[in-house]
């Protein structure tokens, strides 16, 4: 702790700025990609704020830096832990109820995708709604290009029927 | 992009934008307003267990700067009650939000808006053409464009300024403070976009110049530094020539509430090595006080007001630099040492106080939750209204952005202390031949609040007090030397001085119209 204070207090003014936009900009975003991967947007807040603290660990990461990249590797690699520690310690499938939020807005799409692997998901998630590229997302969940490839292709296979039996449009 | 893909990417968003709102409880940055000086310990007891330690540093930075955006929980929620101009000029000030009102005018328009340093980055190659690098690139550390200050922050009012236009580093140097932009969208260089980023080059947000509130850029002759301009010196090391210097911008005062065992002392530091980053560093013990995003030292001769607009005399690289450790030579040397304010202004008066603001206002302006009824009292009973025959005017007239800002200096030439009313009755600008233009006044009146009191000037200090005109839209000839002369109300007289020999003129933004005088009010300049 008192190694984290003297970094702390060393942070220039600067510096706590930066860090305080960063957080300001990246916090909604993340916590809204987390919780598309953990369904429980309670849990998606403390694992969005632990990619910050380990961000703080760090920081200042300098302005040359993609930290918006840094912090989705870190947040969306977290939220697949925790998905992966669920399944190991035999927690239960998300119920529907446990997420009110997606069902009320788009149910089968929300069942649709909470059937796909967690990391399937991320790559869905990182390559429609926030445009990386196949080589970005792979780097970031460190795998191949070719997997990131082939998980997008699942995907929308998984994903098809959802949307073709959507009436909006 | 295939119908399913366009369908997919459509609902994706739409589940996206459902995903409830960060919770109340934890510091949702963007979602709750913070107010300063909360416990950390209160939201840290509601963290996971092995997150608390490390957030709890997190929060402590975080929230120091979150107050700069949310000025505590009795903060006016509306921008009218910021004390943002809603219009100059008759020309309406937009807000950020209002971006559908904007984002398709043409020509320039005026915006309201809290500027921000970008952090981010981009991948190496990104917007390499060069029409989209200079309109597209703001989120690669760039300048953010958010919301007025004390109003909801939300990410999707943020936007990012052009690369091309005003610099970062200008943009910058307000950072966390509300200002109002010239600005325009559909800039001609977005013709030359790629097809699939012409629609974005076209919506870029160009910035021009930053209208209001402003800082004077010199003060009898001697220039006055801003923060990137000091900045700069820091970067090439040239700061250690500057002296004494003229150093201006807009205050950033607040404190961060560390939590115990946060602030332990390193064995390594020597106590004469703790006195002097003591002296020049904030830290644990000092409030953190900044002018144009730039560390002043707490051993300085400087009483700070959040949000107020100053210049003062400084120096850098104090002779105590030499005793500090070693890691915190670099800060130490930086420090901005205050010896004095010599000009203030208080734009954002009417905003909610910080409650962390380190002492009280040096200045006769009224705090925030002063009355009316308190604000006339701020000067002793027996100090009398000033009469124009015991004071002398001396102007000077800058401008970068096509509106000149007349500093109009006021001295005390009589032999007592004397009192002038936050705004005159009338102020004229005269040609060589003594006759008055034909530029009807105004005050600025879209600034609610308090009436702000008189302003107390003792007598013989040089450029006690200054009063701030805006000169808008002039479309006829050079007028040649002007002189300007100011009346003050209640038969106090007139009196007269040079606005400098030469200087720009307003540009013509209202052909066949009549220019402007906005009068700012005067403002003690110490």
């Amino acid at each position: 702790m008192e190694k984290l204070a003297t970094v702390t207090t060393r942070l220039t003014a600067i510096e706590a700025r930066d860090l305080e936009v960063a957080f300001s900009v990246h916090m909604p975003w993340l916590h809204r990609r987390i919780a598309l991967i953990v369904g429980d947007p309670d849990e998606a807040q403390d694992l969005a704020q632990e990619a910050f603290a380990r961000a703080l660990e760090r920081w200042p990461i300098g302005s040359h830096d993609d930290v918006a990249r840094w912090l989705a590797t870190v947040g969306i690699r977290l939220a697949i832990d925790e998905m992966r520690r669920r399944h190991r310690w035999g927690f239960l499938q998300l119920h529907d109820t446990d997420a009110a939020w997606a069902m009320s807005t788009d149910p089968d799409l929300w069942r649709a995708i909470s059937g796909l692997e967690p990391a399937v998901r991320a790559a869905l998630l990182l390559t429609v709604l926030d445009g990386y590229t196949q080589e970005e997302v792979a780097e970031a969940l460190g795998v191949a290009r070719g997997t990131v490839s082939s998980w997008l292709s699942q995907a929308r296979d998984r994903l098809r029927p959802a949307i073709g039996s959507s009436n909006d449009g | 992009m295939d119908d399913f893909d366009e369908r997919l990417s459509r609902r994706l968003r739409a589940l996206d934008a459902a995903v409830p709102a960060a919770s109340a409880d934890v510091p949702g940055i963007g979602r709750t307003r913070i107010k300063i000086g909360r416990s950390g310990a209160q939201v840290a007891g509601r963290l996971p267990l092995g997150l608390t330690a490390v957030l709890v540093a997190m929060m402590v930075v975080a929230v120091a700067g979150v107050g700069l955006y949310y000025r505590g929980e009795t903060a006016p929620p509306g921008p009218d009650a910021q004390g943002i101009p809603t219009q100059i000029d008759g020309q309406r000030v937009y807000r950020v939000g209002e971006q559908s009102e904007w984002e398709n005018l043409s020509g320039s328009f005026l915006l309201a808006t809290t500027p921000s340093l970008s952090v981010m980055g981009c991948p190496p190659g990104a917007y390499s053409p060069q029409p989209e690098r200079d309109l597209l690139s703001g989120p690669c550390g760039g300048v953010m464009l958010g919301s007025i200050t004390g109003a909801p922050l939300d990410l999707s009012d943020i936007l990012y300024a052009a690369a091309k236009g005003l610099p970062y580093s200008w943009l910058g140097d307000w950072s966390g403070h509300t200002v109002i932009l010239r600005a325009h969208t559909h800039d001609p260089e977005a013709a030359q976009c790629l097809a699939d980023t012409r629609a974005r080059c076209d919506a870029s947000v160009v910035v021009e110049a930053v209208v209001w509130p402003t800082v004077p850029t010199e003060i009898g002759g001697a220039p006055v530094y801003r923060g990137h301009a000091l900045a700069a010196t820091f970067s090439s090391g040239t700061f250690k020539d500057l002296g004494s210097f003229l150093y201006g911008g807009v205050v950033d005062a607040y404190r961060v509430h560390w939590e115990p065992g946060f602030c332990a002392t390193p064995v390594a530091q020597t106590q004469a090595e703790q006195q002097a980053e003591q002296e020049l560093v904030s830290g644990c013990d000092s409030p953190t006080v900044l002018i144009d995003m730039q560390n002043i030292a707490p051993d300085s001769n400087f009483d700070p007001i959040d949000g107020q607009l100053v210049v003062v005399r400084a120096h850098v690289n104090d002779a105590v630099a030499a005793q500090c450790p070693a890691d915190a030579q670099r800060q130490c040397e930086t420090a901005i040492v205050v010896d004095s304010v010599v000009w203030s202004s208080n734009p954002y008066r009417s905003a909610t106080p910080t409650p962390t603001v380190a002492s009280a206002s040096p200045t006769t302006e009224p705090s925030p939750t002063d009355t009316a009824s308190s604000a006339e009292s701020v000067g002793p009973a027996d100090i009398q209204p000033c009469q124009a025959s015991s004071l002398a005017i001396d102007g000077v007239r800058q401008g970068e952005s096509g509106i000149v800002n007349l500093g109009i200096v006021i001295t005390n030439t009589g032999d007592v202390s004397c009192m002038l009313p936050q705004l005159p009755a009338a102020v004229q600008l005269l040609d060589a031949k003594g006759t008055a233009l034909d530029i009807p006044t105004e005050t600025t009146t879209a600034t609610p609040g308090p009436p702000a009191p008189p302003v107390v000037i003792a007598p013989h200090v040089a450029a006690a007090a200054i009063l701030t005109v805006y000169w808008i839209s002039w479309c006829q000839p050079d007028p040649g030397p002007l002189t300007v002369k100011v009346t003050f109300v209640a038969g106090a007289g007139s009196v007269s001085g040079p606005v400098g020999p030469g200087g720009p003129l307003p540009r013509c933004d209202t052909p066949g119209r009549a220019s402007s005088l906005q009068l700012d009010g005067i403002n003690a300049a110490s």
